[in-house]
């Protein structure tokens, strides 16, 4: 489902009922659509990568730990 | 929009709640909306900067935090005026880079970086992200309040009184409930960074020198770039790319209110806050340059120690702006690294999370965004904490937990279900995957340099 076109920005409309639906227009709309924004569809590529990515971080944590050892040292 | 979606901290969780979204912040958002159109409309592009520019430049001059300030004049102590300096303007613009994706983000879907990660990539995702988030986020804060400590020290303000003048101050920016007000706050504390460019010329530097090294990108560092140089070297580039400013900016984006239209704007608002930020890093190393010209050692000195082995440089009038620079720069940030965490939480919990909602509509976006920084605060406090550690390598754990946070933002920015039109170009895609790749590679560099005795490159 591909995201509908946003509507022009609305023009300020000073009139007490109507104004903040006018400035907020696009907000409204975008926030109805967040609703039923979903989880994507990730492909096994993708996912590899999250991991490989994941035990980067892991590994790197231990090197840290080793590192400020070392200059506890 | 901030908490638009979600319920209020009022309501019942899992009730349907077609417009949650309190009646006040919608006016709050709604007035600053009706301004920027109005001056839009009416041409007055001075004054639609002015109300459009914030988030961009808070991001960059809060990432100019109190460890950051301190990794900036170890550089500028151990290797002068050179190769660090044109290197820092690079890092910025990489952090330019990441963060022009957040502003089209935040302006697209109205709402923060963790809420789209929780939404897109699921609650495994979303948890890991978090967790890099809450362990950097904690550990920088904690820095903060050590330089908050030591600036105030160099005036003989004990350590409680700082702490509880900084968890104060934290506090009192939130005290309006209103976005605008806590924005220009903080901007108008985040500008004394630049307190480090007056710094840099009361030690009459040698200007020559300066334009050379961004010039040339010379003269490199004494003996290579081994282990203690690639430490400095990745603890300067976590002291512009965090994860913390990716939550910060879209979440900040998206209070404000900004709208697809306000993307250029937003552009402008991240380029000067980077450029704003590249100054005051760059005048921070040329400051600190005479302890190197002197041969000073500094690679251990905290922020009282700087400022004191400035005095004959810059004198002492010189020396307090470099502790008030430090104290402004800790201060700013556990005000922006606070709110991060506070929105952050609020996307994750799906609670109200809005600097426009009033406390009782959203209590515990308030009070996280107290909790961690008098907690932070407290175990500043705590004797025998190794504070020393914590600020060593604080800089370098955030850019060590970037690679995944990257990806994150790069898969989003191409999301075409989220952004539409505002997708990233192949061109933007190259730039973020450049940062991407030079951020994990610095990482292994570094990783090499501690498995290995004696690497260098």
């Amino acid at each position: 489902m591909q995201r509908q076109p946003l509507p022009p920005a609305a023009g300020p409309d000073t009139s007490p009922d109507s104004w903040m639906d006018a400035a907020l227009a696009e907000h409204l709309q975008t926030q109805a659509w967040l609703e039923n924004l979903g989880p994507m569809p990730m492909n096994l590529g993708l996912r590899g990568l999250m991991w490989l990515l994941r035990i980067y971080v892991l590994f790197m944590i231990t090197v840290v730990g080793v590192n400020v050892a070392q200059l506890w040292r | 929009m901030a908490s638009g979606t979600i319920q209020s901290d009022t309501t019942q969780p899992g009730t349907t709640q077609p417009d949650t979204t309190p009646k006040e912040e919608m006016a709050a958002r709604a007035r600053d909306r009706l301004q920027v159109l109005t001056a839009r409309q009416s041409g007055r592009w001075g004054r639609l900067l002015w109300l459009l520019v914030g988030p961009g430049i808070l991001v960059m001059l809060g990432e100019n935090d109190a460890p950051s300030m301190l990794s900036y004049s170890a550089t500028g102590a151990r290797f002068g005026v050179g190769f660090f300096l044109p290197f820092v303007a690079l890092t910025f613009a990489m952090a330019f880079i990441a963060q022009e994706v957040t502003v089209r983000l935040g302006a697209v879907s109205k709402t923060g970086h963790a809420d789209l990660i929780y939404r897109r990539f699921g609650r495994l995702w979303g948890n890991f992200a978090m967790a890099d988030l809450l362990f950097t986020n904690v550990l920088t804060l904690i820095t903060e309040f050590v330089g908050i400590v030591a600036g105030a020290g160099y005036f003989g303000i004990p350590k409680s009184v700082a702490v509880a003048g900084g968890v104060s101050l934290v506090t009192l920016t939130l005290a309006a409930h209103r976005y605008w007000v806590w924005e220009r706050l903080t901007l108008a504390l985040a500008v004394c960074n630049l307190v480090f460019v007056p710094v840099a010329i009361l030690t009459h530097p040698h200007w020559g020198r300066v334009a050379s090294a961004f010039a040339t990108w010379g003269p490199l560092p004494r003996g290579g770039f081994g282990a203690s140089t690639l430490t400095i070297l990745l603890a300067d580039i976590g002291a512009t790319i965090t994860p913390w400013m990716l939550f910060f900016q879209q979440g900040a984006v998206s209070d404000k209110g900004l709208a697809t239209s306000d993307v250029f704007h937003g552009r402008i608002d991240t380029a000067l806050g980077a450029f704003l930020a590249t100054l005051a890093a760059a005048a921070c190393i040329i400051a600190a340059s005479p302890l190197f010209i002197h041969h000073m050692p500094a690679g251990q000195f905290g922020a009282a120690q700087f400022a004191q082995a400035l005095v004959p440089y810059a004198g002492r009038f010189g020396a307090a702006l470099f502790a008030l620079g430090i104290l402004e720069a800790g201060l700013v940030a556990a005000t922006t690294i606070s709110a991060s965490s506070a929105y952050a939480f609020g996307e994750v919990a799906r609670r109200a999370h809005s600097l426009n909602a009033a406390a009782r509509q959203a209590p515990s976006f308030y009070l996280v965004f107290i909790l961690v920084a008098a907690v932070a605060g407290a175990i500043v406090l705590i004797p025998g904490f190794p504070l020393e550690a914590v600020v060593l390598m604080v800089n370098i754990v955030a850019v060590l937990t970037m690679p995944p946070a990257v990806a994150f933002l790069l898969i989003l920015a191409n999301d075409r279900e989220i952004m539409g039109a505002y997708k990233s170009t192949s061109g933007l895609n190259a730039l973020g995957v450049g940062v991407g790749a030079f951020v994990a590679l610095a990482g292994i560099v570094y990783a090499l340099s501690v498995i290995i005795p004696g690497f260098r490159l």
